[in-house]
């Protein structure tokens, strides 16, 4: 498929819903192969991200995406309708690759009590802690600084790193990422919340004066 | 008469203090709150010389989150993901379907 191959290096920021071929969805749903063919390559490289950053490895994210696929395919006549089909196949994906690292836990990562412990300090509703402005030459080395970044990342709990990686790298909204993990707006929120201040104190080690 | 009573009562009515305002900072950055607790929030954040710097760098975390794009599928992903759903689901080229 090397024509899809360019288009996707001239847009590398699939993120952006680009300008894509609408799927038709009574055909995707009747089982349709040239509709399903339509979403599995429209879909791919995206759920491929999401789905690694839950397994990390390259080998179970392709073999977890297919299974997606083909899962998806097969319960088509259970799709609702009350979320984009989109927002349904990644729920798929998410929960076959929280299965697979269940089965297999390939690194450590956080503890929610670490997570705790990463959160800002109040007392009498003030903060306690001191905050400065990051070191502008410490954050200038981008390799160093996206290395660092990327590790963070990867050492927040999977249910923090999901929420992380839906709403803030692939930018999905709060409703879908909500419908994609069946909890509340704001329970999304609360997650993300919490995500963020970790990452910004894991990072402040990094980049403070 | 009640518009003055109720600009009276916004000037009096005490600012959030740091620790709410950290709780619904993802709702202030998503802009959902109401528009005058995002008003509200808006000033203490610009003036509290504690959440002023947490926040711009909890904005700038955001940023370098954003920043995070490592995860590079491998090249021959759509084919190999493509063969594996013909195989299984005994897919045609999708061309043949109207035929049957
Ligand atoms: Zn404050």
């Amino acid at each position: 498929m090397p024509k899809l191959k360019q288009t996707q290096a001239q847009e590398p920021s699939t993120k952006a819903r680009s300008a894509r071929a609408p799927i038709d969805l009574e055909a995707l749903l009747e089982g349709d192969p040239k509709a399903f063919e339509q979403l599995v390559q429209q879909e791919s490289t995206r759920l491929y991200r999401v789905i690694y950053r839950i397994v990390n490895d390259h080998h179970e994210a392709e073999s977890v995406l297919q299974e997606t696929f083909l899962q998806a395919y097969k319960r088509f006549h259970t799709f609702r309708r009350e979320s984009k089909v989109t927002t349904w196949l990644y729920a798929i994906g998410i929960n076959l690759a929280r299965a697979s690292l269940r089965k297999s836990r390939r690194y450590d990562t956080l503890s929610d009590e670490d997570i705790e412990r990463l959160q800002p300090g109040f007392s009498r509703g003030m903060h306690t802690g001191n905050y400065e402005a990051w070191n502008p030459h410490k954050m200038a080395e981008r390799s160093e600084r996206k290395r660092l970044v990327h590790e963070a990342i990867r050492k927040l709990p999977p249910d923090y790193r999901l929420v992380v990686t839906l709403r803030d790298i692939e930018e999905l909204s709060t409703a879908e990422v909500a419908h994609i993990l069946n909890i509340s707006d704001g329970a999304v929120r609360v997650r993300l919340h919490r995500a963020r201040q970790a990452l910004r104190s894991l990072l402040d080690r990094y980049f403070r004066s | 008469m009640l518009h003055l009573l109720e600009k009276i009562r916004r000037i009096f009515r005490p600012s959030p203090s740091c620790q709410e305002v950290n709780r619904f900072l993802a709702e202030y950055i998503e802009g959902v709150l109401p528009a005058e607790t995002q008003a509200r929030f808006k000033m203490h954040l610009d003036q509290c010389a504690k959440c002023k710097p947490y926040f711009e760098q909890y904005l700038m975390t955001l940023e370098l989150v954003k920043e995070d794009e490592e995860v590079n599928p491998p090249e021959e992903l759509l084919e190999h993901t493509i063969e594996f759903l013909r195989a299984h689901l005994n897919l045609k080229n999708g061309e043949d379907r109207n035929d049957a």
